[in-house]
């Protein structure tokens, strides 16, 4: 199960993914980015949570699962009365003022389908969005610690 | 499973289904206007009306509640389906002419004029919004009053209503139009049913987010925190990406 992993530390702000989110979506984009701090940016989107709060909190159904393992929305059930967005912990679902419906990341569902990156992923200049398997950025970390405590265990020999 | 027939195409179609389910699975359109798929089917409109055959009689019905039986024919779209279509749409658009969705309901049906006297009115009775709020909110703050001519979605006693929560799928939901939400200062109006609730601003930024008793239908009914309750979605935000700063 492939998830939208973000490296903040190669972050930029360009928004760049919100202009392709909105490119895929109808001029409405599902993408944020959060400038924290003044200068920080942050990417932001749906998580697809294991344990979705609007999923659950979903009077009609209309949010389930998919194939994919995302999140989505089925916009015939949703009846706009945008209790997903009230209860959601990230604030990430939200009104489309011309539809009426909840639009909410769906992951890029058709296109990862099809064998394709998320447009968001594939449009970030500095890869600060990857499209990995969910346990693939822990399994790197843990990689990169190793490597370092490698390196620091080595040091410390030479020095003897 | 079992088959029925409909537009003499054979379709597997299951016990509890309606006509308009496994018509629509199938790709065979059949117009409608009070039907929402996430809403219990209420046949209010009777645009989707099919003709159905079974053993040897055949009756006109409205396919959103008329469930599938073996041995069905249906047939959707007659000459006489389309003339009582016609017709219906004629009524709708003399009750709301200057709806944009009737009258583009009624093109399709190749209605542009109707013969009928213009009433003006801004609701078709469909019963979306009294669905929506008493099945998918469950406050049921507004219902069908009075019968015949006088029939129309109300409070109680058209008053402010005491349990309204304010969350504004009516008027989401209303294909008219005819349900509007203003917020004014910190009040929220819903002039159409002649209630006010008290807006909800949100603990960082100020800004109005919610109403006070939709804020609190949910903290009972659902298992989020009270402090995110009290945030608006952009704060939401900016706190979820300020807790991530901190690990970056």
């Amino acid at each position: 199960m492939k998830r939208v992993h973000f490296v903040p530390n190669r972050c930029i702000g360009c928004e760049e993914c919100v202009i392709a989110c909105e490119k895929a979506h109808d001029w409405q984009s599902r993408a944020y980015v959060e400038v924290v701090g003044g200068y920080f940016p942050i990417p932001m989107r749906c998580f697809h949570c294991e344990d979705a709060p609007c999923k659950d909190a979903c009077p009609t159904g209309a949010i389930h699962r998919n194939e994919l393992g995302a999140v989505v929305v089925d916009e015939e059930m949703c009846i706009g009365c945008g209790t997903c967005a009230e209860v959601c912990p990230f604030g990430v679902p939200h009104l489309s003022e011309t539809t009426g419906k909840i639009i909410k990341c769906d992951l890029c569902s058709e296109k990862v389908a099809e064998g394709e990156e998320p447009a968001c992923v594939a449009a970030c200049p500095k890869t600060a969005l990857e499209f990995v398997e969910r346990n693939d950025p822990l399994e790197a970390k843990r990689q990169r610690t190793a490597q370092r405590l490698k390196e620091a265990i080595s040091q410390e020999a030479s020095s003897r | 499973m079992f088959q029925i027939e409909i537009d003499g195409r054979d379709c597997e179609a299951e016990q509890g289904e309606t006509v308009l389910q496994v018509a629509r699975r199938n790709g065979i359109e059949i117009p409608t206007l009070c039907h929402h798929e996430g809403l219990e089917p209420y046949g209010a409109c009777r645009m989707c009306i099919v003709e159905v055959s079974q053993r040897g009689r055949s009756r006109l019905e409205s396919s959103c509640t008329r469930p599938v039986e073996e041995g069905m024919v249906v047939r959707t779209d007659t000459d006489e389906i389309q003339e009582y279509r016609g017709l219906i749409a004629e009524l709708l658009l003399a009750r709301c002419p200057d709806s944009d969705r009737i009258q583009a309901l009624a093109r399709e049906l190749g209605v542009t004029e109707t013969r009928f006297s213009l009433l003006n009115e801004d609701c078709i009775l469909c019963g979306l919004c009294v669905r929506a709020c008493q099945d998918a909110i469950g406050v049921s703050a507004i219902s069908f009053m009075n019968r015949g001519m006088a029939r129309k979605v109300s409070t109680p006693f058209e008053i402010n209503s005491d349990v309204c929560v304010g969350c504004g799928t009516c008027a989401q939901i209303c294909p008219t139009g005819a349900i509007k939400i203003e917020d004014v200062g910190d009040r929220r109006y819903l002039r159409y049913f002649n209630t006010e609730l008290e807006l909800l601003h949100c603990n960082e930024c100020g800004t109005a987010f919610t109403t006070k008793r939709r804020q609190e239908q949910l903290t009972t009914e659902q298992t989020v925190p009270g402090d995110l309750l009290c945030l608006c979605q952009t704060c939401r935000r900016k706190r979820l990406a300020s807790s991530l700063r901190k690990y970056v």
